[in-house]
């Protein structure tokens, strides 16, 4: 009997030790269920489409930082003026106060550093390294699908290298992936002269532009890349590089094929509002949208929530948002003829007040709302940031003409938004350079308040010189490409011994 | 009754004459055990009388036998070389005639039942002989569960419930040595004595019979580890929800700071100092409160680690180990070095405290009731001025400073001016209005009983503290068993569970985590307007105001609940006699959940007030926390002998262990609830509802090896090694090994020794090396985490996590290495005893966030930092004296723990890059190598310019010194700062990029020294404890001064002379401040504080950047004072009662201190004062124990 007991003691114990051993095993590996990860996560379209989705998001919340898109094209350019009280950082930025991009206090995370950019840029590395190593049958045998991710993504890293280039001059270029092996051990990178990120960018579009198809008149298509906002966008990198002709053959292919129209007048609010418009070739949303869990809980300081606050306020004051704040960027719409209906319908004479002084401010931003209109909580702003349309096209289009000594198509070109703003044909002089400067002008009256006219008065500089004679820059600050943002370096320098200042900013 | 067993066995084994030497030594063995009283029989000292001539010894037996009921058992050979004998005797005890006969020979005889007389050779020279004793503590009450042993052997006894017991001994010439746990073990000398009265000494630090290390039980006596035990006995019937609280200042090595005084909050606890290197401790209390490095815990045998409970689950803040109950607690012990920590290896880098529960002793079941009840004082309010003293303090102020200039006086705000306006003419001390005395009560019940069969003890309690903050409270209701079951002689088991549910309020504290990135909140924000915040006395109050600010909101709903469940199930089974294998299998649940409602304040009243609506809240919040143990262990326990006087022990242990722990977690919140009656997430419109959940598991395997050596009992040797796999690391680095070893001698043991046994009664030298670590906080830390960042038009968009993005296949354990010296030593027949340890403890790899390049696109990454080393170094002391002698009807014993403990950065990543961070209150902190981890950083203030001549004048360019780079030109009345950079302007920082500016290291809020004082006294049945705890060298920062002045001193303008006149104004009283009026008086007239000039510009003179207001955070405290009566015996007994006593206590009773803020301990990890934590009270409490 005691034998007996011996037995099953001993059994009992050899069955413990064996469950415990053989279980244990299966349990030192355990992996996350509340979040997904990188070799679990590319295995399916579904992912794809999530990571690809996230490509848009990133870059509304880099747009949107500081406002920065707004600082970097428009308050630069001198249309607006932000006097005291909420926007007392930016004033040193504008024309009017000696455009010092180098004093910026509390903005210098947004405006002299780079950072989020990479972000994003890191976000289209992962698409692009990842996708293709995916089997097709992920895509349901379907490379199209397949093939339209990695158009997206190239049309993503394209945007933003050229982003970058606009706002700091060269880039640090990176294409590649870090990953495991790399923490701990990455080398640091230098910049890459701004000319050849373009000609890489150029090779992403061109690739890109094969993998995308054209909206075919959908306007819904805008919020996402398509071929139509790939040729858009290269007409601009062409631009950039004075490479006129090409630029002109890009803005062709959106013009004639995209299957974009221009918003009639009677409707042209209708462009940043959460109606579609067929103008729009590529454009970010930020209507509220019930699914934004990010909204609910942190209001409009998230940078990720769908619809903001803080960012399209900047125009609007008091009547327009219900006390929410009494400042914001007055306008001083000197380009507009009185009869211009954009001036009519776009801006809002406003007396001085609340420390601002009397000016105008800008309407194309403002469905301002409530998500709890009983105890007027969680404000936002409903409006979409238009980024690329046609209108813009047109007119880089006329500019390219009109460079290349084109002049009459240039001003069939440059007739488009003037007729729909009932200003009329252009009927002065056809000399090259003012042709320049009036396809140059109504660039600024079309595109006022989107973040783009101080760049267009950088790339039109060699051949109308605006920055010299309108906004004072020296001839030093020019050649010296003052126009670029100084960087951060205080911040930036330790990860990257290699990186330099742009030569402007460090003797200024 | 076991000693029935004897005869009978005895028996079986007298047929066979040959093996009576073999049944002798089988029948010491049992006698070992079952230590028993066999020998009532042999009373019967029959007398003879006898003559013979020269007859044999055998023959002489024999007559005996004739004339006695003796009987003689033995060999024949035994006698074979004795001479033959000659005796002449009358009347005299049979057996003295033997003792007589057989002296100086090598024979010796036990009797056994019957009169059974069994000779045996060698090693037994002298005759056994049985002795009766009653131990009593020094209040003469009896202690049962003494383990009485004879020195020298095995044999032992334990004394009963009424302290008796019965030992046989081979030696009435020798020593018996009496040993418990909370006593001072004693050696009694027997002197051929039978019968003994000893009184144990109660010892604060006893030499606990068997510690746990690891999977291995070891003595004290001949452990090699540093180990500091305390015996449940003095922590119990002190009014504090957890024992962490409790054991402060009562063991050397820990450093316990009770800073909250919010019921139900967990201490910090730190041992042998803190290895953390937080680099996150800008955000809210949280990030505070795990600034240092917690323990490993083990309750009964299972490992928790409460750290990871609250990381994972915690939704109310309320400390996990306030829900055992510290009336159950038997013992608690804190183990300090390597060769302690190594054998909990991946998680024993921190140290480790080992709980055991109470256990039933009486062999007849008792029941025991204990009872207490008391007050919480409200705590002293700051020293303010309100009413007319207010106004005449702050008129008086801007009269000074406006110097006569009526520009100045005009803008002087109504509220000042206006004295007769009702609204402004009030004398408000609003710190009243949150304080109140709150009560606490006790109630445990406890019924246990033992014998051979079962024993087991079963508790029931009712624990209630309110907290002396309005609507604030704590409630615990709390169940637990142990129970012991002799299976078979080979097999016993142990179950142990335990219930408590924990219930606590929170006034309108809502936070304990940010889970959804919303809401912060901090430690201190107990109270509705909170440190320097508070508004000026002239106020009047309205009854919005006192319903707002008594947080008795009465719709708020805030109910914080924490159930813990706990079963354990342990089987001991006796393969072989040396070979023992112990299984265990636990479970311990323990849930954290949380409702929460706070309305909306549609009501008139408080749109009135507010002017903005807020939208009613409701959230609800659940986690549960599983910790699954299974543990098989064989231990082989062996001792043999070589030669005559070596005697080796062995004790191998080796062990399996498996761990898993599974957290979940799911919340759900909503705004805008329909109505204010309904207190739950129900009804609300889709945009404004939220939920989550969380799963996350972790599994542990671990294989843990102990041999633990002895020869004699004197030298001893110990090695271990721990091998751990963690689901937490990287496919390729799972596996982390942790060895140790060590050394004991316990010289007063040696011959050469002999002649200092008169004053040295105990000496033992240890040493011990070895490896412990400590595995990663984040269950999935080597998995890169795609996050779900949100939605682009509507579509969810996935992408990595920016801060720990990358895969981490490396990621491994922690490492710590403890180096440690030990002695042990009890002077004077152990009336003094020391324990005293240095140690030097470096741990490295700990995991730490490394900055990544901007272009990668990452922000950071965690990982094992291999450059990171904090060094602690330091000495735990333990003095313990008696100083009356035995004999004195007054008792009193001093102890004294002290732990030193020196902390610094010993390497930093990057190349031993310094770095800065800011806490949540804008103290920078420097890490720096040989700088201590969190010091400050700061410029040095040193005085106030009283006037122009002391303002040094840069001679380059012959202007006064400035501050705020070059912004501020430095005048009569500003602080001086060090110019530490000598370039003549003093600043935190530079243009030219330089981040440290003219800052230096300055404030350590580690403290130096801690410990405790206690003096124990006893007189008759009355006894006296009075603990004293202290802490030195420690630096702490007041930023409650520091945010008065600067809310009301800093930029100046129209609304910023309003703040002055609306906000409280910081005491003055004894405050020598710069004013121009005072400056007039002559240049003999020296000011001792910067100027307080409510109408110029200021330059943020105020900000803790400057160490301005640190202080000196010393203290030593009367914790609490215990004072209690036991009722005399013989009135117990006719009340039919078994015990009664009645006590009273005093807790937090006062504190000396240099620092200007009331309480010096209740400030945060990093040595912060806020003003606004919640004070720790003075409690005073009434209680009786009865037992029946």
């Amino acid at each position: 009997m005691k034998i007996h007991r011996l037995k099953i003691n001993t059994c009992l114990l050899a069955v413990c030790i064996t469950l415990a051993g053989a279980s244990c095993k299966k349990y030192i590996n355990e992996r996350p269920i509340s979040s997904t990860y990188d070799s679990k996560f590319w295995t399916s379209q579904q992912s794809v489409e999530q990571a690809a989705v996230a490509l848009y998001g990133q870059l509304r919340s880099c747009l949107r930082q500081d406002a920065s898109h707004f600082v970097f094209g428009d308050l630069t350019a001198g249309q607006f003026a932000t006097i005291y009280s909420t926007y007392w950082n930016y004033n040193t930025i504008q024309p009017s106060q000696g455009s010092n991009f180098s004093y910026v206090p509390y903005l210098e995370g947004s405006l002299k550093n780079w950072t989020r950019f990479y972000q994003l840029a890191a976000q289209c590395n992962l698409i692009l390294a990842r996708v293709p190593a995916m089997p097709l049958s992920a895509f349901s045998n379907d490379s199209t699908v397949r093939n339209r991710y990695l158009g997206e993504a190239l049309f993503m890293r394209a945007y933003l290298y050229f982003y970058i280039i606009r706002a700091w001059g060269d880039p640090v270029y990176i294409t590649k992936i870090y990953d495991n092996v790399d923490y701990g051990n990455i080398p640091p990178v230098a910049r890459t002269v701004e000319a050849d990120v373009l000609k890489a960018c150029i090779t992403d579009l061109q690739q890109a532009a094969g993998y995308l198809s054209f909206s075919g008149g959908d306007p819904s298509i805008a919020f996402r890349a398509s071929k139509g906002s790939v040729y858009a966008l290269l007409a601009h990198v062409y631009a950039w590089l004075h490479d006129y002709s090409n630029a002109h053959q890009a803005c062709q292919q959106v013009i004639t094929q995209g299957g974009y129209a221009l918003e009639p007048m009677s409707s042209y609010s209708n462009i940043w509002s959460d109606q579609l418009s067929r103008e729009n070739i590529f454009s970010i949303a930020m209507t509220f949208n019930s699914n934004d869990n990010n909204f609910l809980n942190a209001g409009d300081n998230s940078s990720w929530s769908e619809a903001h606050y803080d960012f399209f306020s900047i125009w609007l004051k008091d009547s327009a948002i219900d006390f929410r704040t009494s400042n914001c960027w007055v306008a001083n719409p000197t380009l507009y003829a009185d009869s211009d209906r954009r001036f009519v319908s776009m801006f809002h004479a406003i007396d001085a007040s609340g420390g601002d002084d009397a000016g105008y401010e800008l309407l194309k931003y403002a469905n301002f709302k409530y998500n709890n209109p009983a105890s007027k909580q969680q404000p936002y702003i409903n409006n979409n940031l238009v980024l690329l349309r046609l209108s813009d096209v047109y007119l880089l289009d006329a500019e390219a003409q009109a460079v290349q000594g084109d002049l009459g198509n240039a001003v069939l070109s440059l007739n488009h938004t003037r007729e729909r703003a009932g200003i009329g044909d252009y009927s002065g002089s056809m000399a090259q350079q003012d042709v320049l400067q009036e396809i140059l002008d109504e660039r600024g009256r079309e595109l006022i308040g989107e973040g783009t006219w101080f760049y267009d008065l950088i790339r039109t500089e060699p051949y109308v010189h605006n920055l010299q004679d309108v906004l004072n820059y020296s001839q030093t600050r020019i050649t010296e490409k003052g126009y670029y943002w100084p960087l951060d370096l205080n911040a930036l320098f330790q990860g990257d011994p290699l990186l330099t200042q742009n030569p402007y900013w460090s003797s200024h | 009754m076991p000693y029935f067993v004897l005869p009978k066995l005895f028996r079986a084994a007298a047929g066979a004459r040959r093996q009576i030497l073999l049944v002798m030594r089988f029948l010491s063995f049992f006698l070992t055990v079952v230590c028993m009283q066999t020998y009532a029989t042999g009373h019967a000292q029959e007398k003879v009388s006898l003559e013979c001539k020269d007859v044999s010894f055998k023959q002489v037996l024999t007559i005996i036998e004739s004339k006695s009921s003796y009987r003689f058992l033995y060999h024949d050979s035994s006698f074979s070389s004795l001479p033959n004998i000659s005796i002449d005797v009358r009347n005299k005890p049979a057996l003295s005639i033997v003792d007589q006969l057989i002296a100086g020979t090598y024979l010796h005889y036990r009797v056994l039942a019957n009169n059974l007389v069994v000779f045996g050779e060698g090693a037994y020279l002298v005759a056994d002989s049985t002795i009766h004793g009653k131990v009593t503590d020094d209040k003469g009450q009896p202690i049962a569960g003494v383990t009485v042993h004879e020195a020298g052997t095995k044999g032992g006894a334990v004394t009963n419930e009424r302290g008796e017991f019965t030992l046989r001994v081979k030696d009435a010439g020798g020593t018996i040595e009496l040993s418990s746990v909370g006593y001072i073990s004693q050696r009694v000398r027997l002197n051929n004595r039978l019968v003994f009265s000893i009184h144990l000494m109660a010892e604060d630090k006893s030499m606990q019979d068997v510690i746990v290390v690891g999977a291995q039980s070891q003595s004290m006596r001949t452990t090699t580890s540093a180990v500091s035990v305390i015996s449940g006995k003095q922590i119990e019937n002190l009014p504090a929800p957890s024992f962490d609280q409790l054991i402060q200042g009562r063991l050397s090595g820990i450093n316990v700071q009770v800073n909250s005084g919010e019921p139900g909050t967990a201490p910090s606890l730190v041992v042998r100092g803190n290895t953390r290197v937080s680099q996150n401790i800008g955000g809210s209390s949280l990030d505070a409160a795990r600034a240092l490095s917690g323990p490993l815990y083990v309750i009964d045998g299972i490992p928790v680690n409460p750290e990871d409970i609250t990381n994972s689950i915690d939704a109310t803040g309320t400390n996990y180990l306030a829900g055992l109950n510290v009336n159950d607690i038997e013992s608690i012990s804190v183990q300090k070095d390597a060769t302690a920590t190594a054998a909990w290896g991946s998680r024993g880098a921190n140290g480790v405290i080992y709980i055991t529960t109470k256990k039933g002793r009486s062999g007849k079941p008792e029941f025991r009731l204990n009872w207490y009840s008391g007050l919480s004082i409200k705590p002293d309010l700051l020293p303010t001025v309100t009413g007319q003293e207010e106004r005449r303090q702050k008129l008086d102020l801007l009269k000074a400073y406006a110097n006569g200039n009526m520009g100045l006086l005009r803008q002087i705000p109504q509220m000042l001016t206006d004295s007769l306006n009702p609204a402004f003419n009030n004398a408000t001390d609003w710190q009243g209005l949150f304080y109140r005395n709150a009560y606490v009560h006790n109630a445990d019940l406890s019924m246990a009983a033992a014998n051979e069969l079962v024993n087991y003890r079963l508790s029931l309690n009712y624990y209630n503290e309110e907290g002396i903050i309005r609507a604030f409270g704590y409630q615990r209701y709390s169940f637990r068993g142990n129970f012991d079951f002799k299976l078979s002689p080979k097999l016993n088991a142990q179950f142990i569970a335990g219930i408590s549910r924990n219930d606590r309020q929170r006034g309108r504290k809502f936070t304990n985590r940010s889970l959804n990135g919303t809401q912060v909140t901090t430690n201190d924000n107990n109270t509705p307007v909170s440190g320097a915040n508070i508004p000026a006395s002239m106020y009047r109050l309205t009854s919005f105001d006192s319903l707002n600010f008594t947080g008795l909101y009465d719709k708020l709903r805030n109910q914080n609940i924490n159930n813990q469940y706990t079963a354990s199930l342990t089987l001991n089974y006796k393969v072989f006699q040396d070979l023992t294998l112990i299984s265990q299998a636990s479970m311990d649940v323990s849930t954290s959940n949380k409702d929460y409602f706070q309305p909306s304040n549609i009501d008139a009243v408080a749109y009135q007030v507010q002017q903005t609506l807020q939208p009613s809240y409701a959230e609800s919040d659940r986690g549960t926390f599983t910790n699954y143990f299974l543990s098989n262990r064989l231990n082989y326990a062996k001792t043999f002998r070589t030669g005559e006087s070596f005697e080796h022990h062995v004790v191998l242990t080796a062990s399996q262990q498996f761990n898993r722990n599974i957290a979940t977690f799911a919340q759900a919140s909503g705004y805008n609830i329909p109505s204010n009656d309904i207190q739950v997430v129900s009804g609300v419109p889709q945009s404004s509802l939220g939920a989550n959940s969380s799963y996350q598991a972790a599994s542990l395997l671990s294989y843990v090896g102990q041999l633990q050596y002895d020869l004699n009992r004197k030298y001893i040797a110990y090695v271990s090694e721990r091998t751990d796999a963690s689901s937490r690391f990287g496919a390729r680095s799972k596996w982390g090994s942790f060895a140790a070893a060590g050394i004991g001698w316990v010289l007063s043991d040696e011959k050469f020794m002999d002649n200092t046994r008169g004053w040295l009664s105990y000496l033992k030298l240890r040493a011990s090396y070895g490896q412990s670590g400590n595995q990663s906080d984040d269950y999935y830390a080597p998995y890169n985490s795609y996050t779900l960042s949100g939605t682009y038009n509507g579509n969810p968009a996935i992408q990595p996590s920016y801060t720990n993005g990358l895969t981490k296949d490396n990621l491994t354990w922690t490492s710590t290495t403890q180096k440690d010296v030990g002695i042990d030593l009890n002077l004077f027949n152990n009336r003094v005893s020391i324990v005293a340890d240095v140690y030097d403890k470096l741990s490295k790899s700990d995991y730490f966030n490394f900055n990544l390049p901007f272009f990668t696109g990452y922000q950071s990454i965690s990982f094992n930092a291999t450059d990171l080393w904090v060094s602690n170094r330091g000495l735990d002391f333990t003095l313990i004296t008696h100083n009356l002698p035995a004999r004195n009807p007054l008792q009193w014993t001093t102890t004294l723990n002290l732990s030193y403990n020196k902390n610094l950065l010993a390497k930093l990543p990057n190349g031993n890059r310094t770095f800065l961070q800011d806490d949540y209150y804008g103290v920078t902190r420097i890490y720096s190598v040989g700088q201590p981890i969190y010091r400050m950083f700061q410029m040095q203030y040193q005085g106030v310019y009283n006037n122009y001549s002391e303002i040094p004048v840069n001679p380059l360019t012959g202007q006064y010194i400035t501050y705020f780079k070059h912004n501020h030109v430095v005048r009569p009345g500003d602080p001086i700062w060090k110019d530490q950079n000598r370039d003549y302007d003093v600043w935190s920082d530079e243009d030219n990029g330089d981040s440290h500016g003219d800052r230096v290291p300055t404030g350590n809020p580690n403290p130096l020294f801690t410990g405790g004082f206690v003096n124990d006294f006893s007189y008759k049945n009355f006894y006296l404890s009075v603990v004293c705890v202290f802490s030195w060298k420690r630096d702490i920062i007041n930023t409650f001064r520091e945010g008065q002045f600067d809310n009301i001193f800093d930029f100046p303008s129209v609304s910023a002379l309003y703040d002055f006149a609306s906000k409280r104004l910081p005491s003055l009283a004894g405050l020598n401040y710069w004013r121009p009026d005072q400056q007039l008086k002559g240049p003999g007239h020296q000011a001792s504080f910067p100027a307080l000039n409510p109408f110029v510009g200021h330059y943020y003179e105020f900000l803790p950047f400057s160490s301005m207001f640190n202080e000196d955070g010393s203290y030593f405290k009367i914790k609490n004072i215990v004072l209690g009566y036991r009722v005399p015996e013989a009135m117990v007994r006719r009340a039919k009662l078994n015990g009664l006593r009645f006590y009273g206590v005093i807790d937090n009773l006062t504190t000396f201190k240099r620092s200007s803020v009331p309480d010096p301990e209740a400030v945060d990890n990093l040595g912060v004062y806020t003003g606004g934590l919640f004070p720790l009270p003075r409690k005073f409490t009434i209680g009786l124990e009865i037992q029946f």
